[in-house]
């Protein structure tokens, strides 16, 4: 029987292996010519990201919006092509290369860097009335929302929108590739609101140990604000919302933010968030050999200093070869 | 047994192992081929029209159980240029106004036509915080697409038909005239608009003739349809459909209308003003019954003013003698009849005030005297009779008790009974009775027309 079996299989494969398919050398896919066509509308900001990111980093600026690489949860518009050149010069400015100053070369954002970042106009509007400015996924991929409400002129709006938002993305992006210690886990566990993080003023949540509402959802977005609010917050900023964190907080329905008399919530806000904060120093020294005080002095450095229509003259000064 | 089993099956084997693994081709080239060819293609399309193209956008479908701007159907004039670059135009807050933004066409689900940058003009549709607040929006907006997919171009129309990838609007673009300047195709649509809709009111009813059933329209005036099958109470309810006014009439987005099928058609406005017929099917049409729009009208108490310079020289007689008899059987120097201006009372009463003025001693004062019918709907024929008080009502008027003589008095009775009959409604402008009705009697001296 066994034999039988051998005989049909061996005559089988023989006989399938007689037949000869020959495979067409020739690509399905059709050439892509890669060169930028001087004549093109967006030749300049094209050229700049082409320069500044992909020849460098190997990351694609991705501004022309692809709805299938967003965020299908949401309604979302592209970006306006104006918008993306303050973003494209900032994402340099501030992220880029201050991680490139930071840890001496480029080898570092090459290697733990996103590879894509994708610029949305709108805001992402979640059901409960809340926006989510950016999403980092996998480790590969940073969208900053909202591009179109940018506004140069407002030093604060950039920080708390556009600036913390990219430290706060590359964060995810950083602990997706090696994950945060399992102390941090345990600091703040039973105060986590995943669910109605925005019914807590930012004040009850200092009081209870967080930078803001927003890092109270879930420990993971804790993490981060911890780094992003750190970085791109001003000396004087970060001891108003220490401050804030002191004392206790009661809001009303109306949603008026009340002082209390005694901090009733029996966390200590302050230590918890330089506990915190000390958590993450240790894990961007060790892990990532990134001096965490330093990279928040350069931030703060080029925020300061920061000349937007210079910055911007980097892409609209760059000239089409004849 | 089962040695022949196995010969059969090894046989069996061999002769489908013995066919050749060559299969012919379908298509000559590969699928990404093809692909990438139609998306060169479609760009081409797009690029060779010298004054770009006309797009009749549509951001949602569906018909709707109430009204809303997201069902109702929008214009844009696009000029996609080789550089990547489009420029989009159409009237923002009631100005003619133009944005360059990207477009590319791109392999997607299928050949896609995207506007990939953000343009204030053309994005208001589906940014979902239209009015640019970053908080408080419902994250929805319009909910309109700024993707489509390229589905169709018919050259023998000339037109491209492409399909929201959201939300599946069907959308028509159009080669725009060479010859055609972008704010001058916004008037045409202007005119069109104040042709169709300015002589409507939201109760004015049109009929919808789909073969042989017949719907019932209302809010023509909104742009957005509210719909009954006829005869079928109107108080409440009904179903909301979208349109867009075109050069040539109308465009329903939807392509069923009440469970009745009518494809995705233009209605282009007859040579006569007073239908607009479905391009597929001319058993198809809108049209406005005289009757119905003058008694909706006179249901919402509008007002109607009589055209006193195309009274029958009868009607004229009688107010010339009223007039004569008043100023020389009086101390009043002079006076004039100004306006008859008719005006239901929400039931059936049908109100006519009459404004006319006095002078005296060189000063002109102002009389206003109002009588009252009623009136009835005779099928095809309003009929208008005397209220049950009439003489009663008529004794109580200014204009009849200055009319001293007998003579007079019964030319006012002459005038006020000239208005009594049945009476046919003919539209003297098409789809706009507000500028003009025409109530006409078998007596052509009783005929007489009325404008809002």
């Amino acid at each position: 029987m066994k034999k039988v079996l051998f005989s049909i299989l061996a005559l089988t494969a023989l006989i399938m292996s007689s037949c000869k398919e020959e495979l067409n050398s020739k690509s399905i896919f059709p050439y892509v010519d890669e060169t930028l066509d001087p004549s093109s509308y967006s030749y300049q900001l094209d050229s700049f990201v082409k320069r500044e990111f992909l020849n460098v980093y190997n990351v694609e600026f991705r501004y022309r919006m692809q709805d299938i690489s967003s965020d299908m949860n949401f309604n979302l518009v592209p970006a306006e092509y104006d918008n993306c050149i303050t973003m494209a010069v900032l994402t340099k400015y501030l992220w880029w290369d201050v991680y490139k100053a930071q840890t001496g070369s480029e080898e570092f954002l090459k290697t733990y860097g996103p590879r894509i970042l994708c610029m949305i106009g709108a805001a992402g509007h979640n059901a409960t009335g809340s926006v989510t400015l950016g999403v980092a996924q996998g480790g590969l991929k940073v969208t900053l929302h909202a591009v179109n409400y940018i506004d140069p002129s407002n030093v604060s709006t950039l920080n708390e929108y556009y600036f913390k938002t990219m430290h706060h993305e590359f964060s995810h992006i950083l602990h997706q590739t090696k994950t945060y210690p399992a102390e941090f886990r345990t600091i703040s566990a039973g105060y986590y609101k995943p669910n109605g993080w925005e019914e807590r003023s930012d004040q009850e949540a200092r009081s209870l140990g967080f930078t803001g509402n927003y890092g109270s959802s879930q420990e993971r977005e804790d993490f981060v604000e911890i780094i992003a609010n750190y970085i791109v917050k001003t000396p004087d900023e970060w001891q108003t919302m220490m401050s804030d964190a002191s004392k206790g907080w009661k809001q009303d329905d109306d949603g008026t933010i009340h002082q209390l008399k005694q901090d009733e919530d029996g966390v200590d806000g302050v230590a918890t968030i330089e506990q915190k904060l000390t958590i993450c120093r240790t894990w961007l020294r060790e892990e990532w050999g990134i001096d965490l005080d330093a990279l928040r002095e350069e931030v703060q450095e080029r925020q300061a200093h920061m000349n937007i229509d210079s910055l911007r003259n980097q892409v609209l000064m760059i000239e089409a070869p004849n | 047994m089962k040695t022949k089993i196995y010969i059969s099956f090894i046989a069996v084997i061999a002769a489908f192992a013995s066919c050749s693994p060559r299969v012919d081709n379908i298509f000559e080239n590969s699928a990404i081929e093809r692909l990438d060819r139609a998306t060169q293609t479609n760009r081409e399309l797009l690029i060779s029209k010298p004054n770009g193209w006309v797009l009749q956008y549509f951001p949602q479908t569906g018909a709707s159980s109430s009204d809303s701007a997201k069902h109702m159907g929008y214009t844009f004039l696009m000029d996609f240029s080789e550089d990547g670059s489009v420029i989009v135009g159409a009237p923002v807050d009631g100005m003619f106004k133009t944005e360059s933004s990207i477009w590319d066409v791109i392999s997607d689900n299928s050949t896609v036509l995207t506007f990939n940058t953000f343009n204030h003009i053309f994005h208001y549709f589906s940014n979902p915080d239209p009015d640019l607040g970053l908080w408080g929006a419902d994250g929805e907006g319009f909910g309109g697409d700024y993707e489509f997919l390229i589905l169709d171009y018919a050259t023998t129309k000339g037109r491209l038909t492409v399909k929201g990838k959201k939300r599946g609007t069907y959308n028509y673009m159009y080669a725009l005239a060479a010859d055609e300047s972008w704010p001058g195709y916004f008037n045409k649509l202007h005119k069109m608009d104040s042709t169709l809709l300015s002589g409507l009111d939201n109760n004015t009813p049109l009929d919808f003739y789909i073969n042989e059933d017949r719907l019932t329209l209302f809010n023509a005036p909104t742009h957005e349809f509210r719909a009954f099958r006829h005869l079928d109470d109107t108080l409440g309810g009904g179903m909301y459909y979208g349109f867009l006014v075109t050069p040539r009439g109308i465009r329903i987005h939807d392509d069923e209308i009440l469970e009745h099928q009518i494809g995705h058609t233009e209605f282009v406005l007859n040579e006569a003003g007073d239908k607009l017929v479905a391009e597929s099917n001319p058993n198809m049409y809108i049209t406005m019954d005289g009757v119905d729009a003058f008694l909706s009208s006179l249901s919402a108490k509008r007002a109607w003013k009589a055209d006193i310079d195309a009274f029958s020289d009868t009607r004229k007689t009688n107010i010339q003698k009223i007039i004569e008899g008043i100023v020389s059987d009086t101390r009043y120097s002079a006076a004039t009849v100004d306006e008859l201006i008719f005006a239901g009372n929400g039931s059936n009463g049908l109100i006519l005030t009459i404004k006319w003025s006095l002078t005296q001693n060189g000063k002109v004062n102002p009389m206003t005297d109002t009588y009252e019918y009623v009136y009835s709907n005779d099928g095809n024929k309003v009929t208008i009779s005397a209220h049950a008080q009439a003489t009663t009502k008529m004794k109580n008027m200014d204009f009849y008790k200055k009319a001293k003589t007998t003579e007079g008095k019964n030319n006012v009775q002459a005038l006020l009974e000239s208005f009594m009959g049945s009476f046919d409604i003919e539209m003297l402008h098409g789809f706009a009775p507000k500028k003009g009705i025409r109530l006409k009697n078998d007596d052509a001296a009783k005929t007489f027309i009325l404008k809002q």
